[in-house]
């Protein structure tokens, strides 16, 4: 089904966008309607992930991994991306938000980033099972504690504990490495 | 300070995920469809199937009942279909303590179970109904189609099964098998319906808890822990009201059975109309030696216990038995089976008396057994079923009694001139309350049902009959 729909983007047929509205049009409500919670920003978001996907489809490979992991990585970026212009719009007192956007990216930094992330990725996975799902649903899917604590059939405050013990677990493993 | 700390960490590992690409499990994990939906299918995994070993049966369909509650739990702001469910899964860990305490009281042998079985099948299905009907409406709502319908055919299964344990029909193998990959279909069959939801799934809103998974959970394991524990110490312990005992005066009939061998330590139990029975004495004989060489010490695992059996014959060829037991180590609590099973020649058998003797607070006291009967019952053995006399019973002793002890006193007239008289005792001991499911302990060794795993002894002792003339 994936393989079709993708070949009718690439296509630039709209039977395409139509299947990837009907099969991932949940998923992506899911993700950037956490992040983003307001209805309007979240429907205006979503339409920016469809053209992205629409421009940026020959960019993706069956090699490199599952659609729906190449979407979902899309779909989340966009919406964080999209947090942080909405943030500096309206001059909220997100500093650190306003600070990472006005910084230029340069190869260097590109590359620096790049390293980060890798040393990051190795220390999720030696996190236990429980805890990487802990952390994907805090860092990645940017979820409130009560979501998290009702998807996975847990009180706030529990969920806020274990969010505090990560929290230092990954301060540790990281050591001073921080931005 | 800290604070500030904590968000900067934060903003940082959020800005360092937009290079990473999680993996295809991390983001299926997301899915707030997959945990509920997962805990609803093991539940019911668990509850439709019973693997009647090492009391899987309980500890399995404990577990899956909370399960499905939990799930349900999740998803019960979803549509009222799923609310409804959610009642249900409540009323059904109800149902599930009830179910433990009809097996493991007394209760289980009365004819309500037959109604209690009935309810439960009912429920069931109608459970299985809203739980798709409730599945149905989110795939309605989303205009998906659902591919599979195992539910339909988990009703069948459970009524099929339900009607087999009613009729307690015996499986063929053939039959047994097709059960059991009927059952693997509908299982997996259900776990695709959560694997198929994707999409759909990604619209719910998981109603939020109070109490976690991992928390409820462990309260209802320990409450049905308790249930249990409660219900087999109340069922197990029969009620013992004894009375002080009082020595009896020496009569000259006890002189004369003494001196015919009676053990004196055995006879001071007796009461003096049991004993006038026995006047017209010609042989007594004391077995403390059992055939086959068995020592007296009868052994249930650690605990032991002494065994005494005394022959009386009279001169109109009645024989008198006495079955006496000592606790020497171990104590009973736990109704304790004793079966007697006179000779195959014997007529006329009578239950003359019994008690059980035991020290509390340094008072001896006697009581009456709770349950002892003799009676003509059936037995089967490889030769086809028979009829004979037997008496069978069981008792127990209070808690913080100390030397337990008993007897039973009988007696049944033989044809003249045997060649020898044999007298069996089946003793049954429970160290522990738990017989799960319930039964009287005579009832087991009245069904042959005992095996090594019980702690179960046989004696037997034989009498040379005493030729008068």
């Amino acid at each position: 089904m994936d393989d079709q729909m993708i070949e009718l983007i690439k296509e630039r047929k709209d039977d395409g966008m139509r299947i990837l509205q009907q099969q991932y049009g949940g998923l992506m409500q899911y993700i950037v309607g956490n992040i983003l919670k307001d209805t309007r920003d979240t429907e205006e978001c979503i339409s920016d992930i469809y053209l992205l996907v629409w421009n940026k489809i020959e960019s993706y490979s069956n090699l490199k991994g599952k659609f729906s992991t190449w979407l979902t990585t899309i779909t989340r970026n966009t919406a964080v991306n999209y947090l942080k212009r909405k943030s500096i719009a309206s001059n909220t007192a997100c500093a650190e938000l306003t600070e990472d956007l006005s910084t230029p990216t340069t190869p260097e930094l590109d590359l620096l980033n790049k390293e980060r992330a890798s040393q990051l990725l190795k220390t999720i996975q030696t996190l236990s099972i429980r805890e990487q799902h802990l952390f994907y649903r805090k860092y990645y899917y940017l979820q409130s504690t009560a979501q998290i604590g009702a998807e996975l059939g847990m009180t706030e405050r529990s969920v806020e504990g274990k969010l505090y013990r990560l929290r230092k677990k990954l301060q540790k493993l990281l050591g001073g490495d921080l931005a | 300070m800290s604070e500030n700390k904590n968000n900067e960490f934060d903003q940082d590992m959020i800005n360092r995920l937009s290079d990473i690409m999680p993996s295809e499990e991390e983001i299926w994990s997301a899915n707030p469809w997959k945990i509920p939906i997962d805990l609803i299918t093991w539940g019911l995994a668990f509850t439709m199937f019973f693997i009647k070993i090492w009391n899987l049966d309980y500890i399995l369909s404990t577990i899956g009942v909370i399960l499905m509650f939990l799930g349900f739990r999740s998803l019960r702001n979803e549509n009222i279909w799923f609310k409804m469910c959610w009642i249900l899964s409540i009323i059904r860990l109800l149902m599930h303590w009830v179910s433990l305490i009809f097996d493991t009281s007394p209760l289980s042998a009365q004819k309500y179970t037959t109604v209690f079985g009935i309810t439960t099948l009912i429920f069931l299905i109608v459970f299985l109904l809203l739980f798709r009907k409730a599945l149905m409406t989110v795939f309605d709502q989303e205009r998906h189609k659902m591919e599979r319908d195992p539910l339909i055919a988990a009703s069948a299964w459970i009524a099929i099964m339900f009607f087999l344990a009613f009729a307690n029909a015996t499986l063929h193998w053939i039959l047994f098998i097709i059960i059991i990959i009927c059952y693997i279909f509908i299982i997996r069959s259900l776990f695709r319906v959560g694997d198929n939801i994707d999409d759909t799934g990604y619209r719910l809103k998981p109603a939020p808890v109070r109490v976690s998974n991992n928390r409820m959970t462990l309260i209802y394991i320990a409450l049905t822990i308790l249930l249990v524990l409660v219900s087999c110490i109340l069922s197990n312990h029969l009620r013992v009201e004894g009375q002080q005992y009082k020595q009896p005066d020496t009569t000259s009939t006890r002189e004369i059975l003494i001196n015919k061998g009676f053990p004196e330590d055995l006879l001071v139990y007796l009461s003096s109309q049991d004993v006038e029975q026995m006047r017209d004495t010609v042989n007594v004989e004391t077995h403390t030696k059992y055939s086959g060489g068995i020592d007296n010490i009868i052994k249930f695992g650690l605990h032991k216990m002494e065994a005494k059996t005394v022959f009386v014959q009279t001169k109109d060829n009645f024989i008198y038995v006495l079955q006496y037991f000592h606790w020497l180590k171990g104590k009973t609590y736990w109704q304790d089976g004793i079966q007697i099973i006179p000779d195959t020649n014997a007529t006329k058998l009578e239950l003359i008396s019994s008690g059980l003797l035991y020290d509390l607070q340094d008072v001896t006291y006697k009581a009456d057994f709770p349950r002892l009967q003799c009676k003509d019952t059936n037995y089967t053995t490889f030769f086809g079923s028979n009829q004979r006399w037997q008496i069978y019973g069981a008792f127990n002793y209070p808690f913080g009694s100390r030397n337990q002890r008993g007897y039973v006193l009988y007696r049944y007239s033989v044809p003249e001139e045997p060649f020898c008289i044999i007298s069996f005792v089946n003793y049954v001991h429970n160290q522990l309350p738990f017989i799960i499911p319930y039964f009287n302990t005579e009832d087991k060794l009245l069904n042959d049902d005992c095996s090594i795993g019980d702690k179960w002894q046989q004696y037997k002792a034989d009498y040379n009959y005493y030729k008068t003339q």
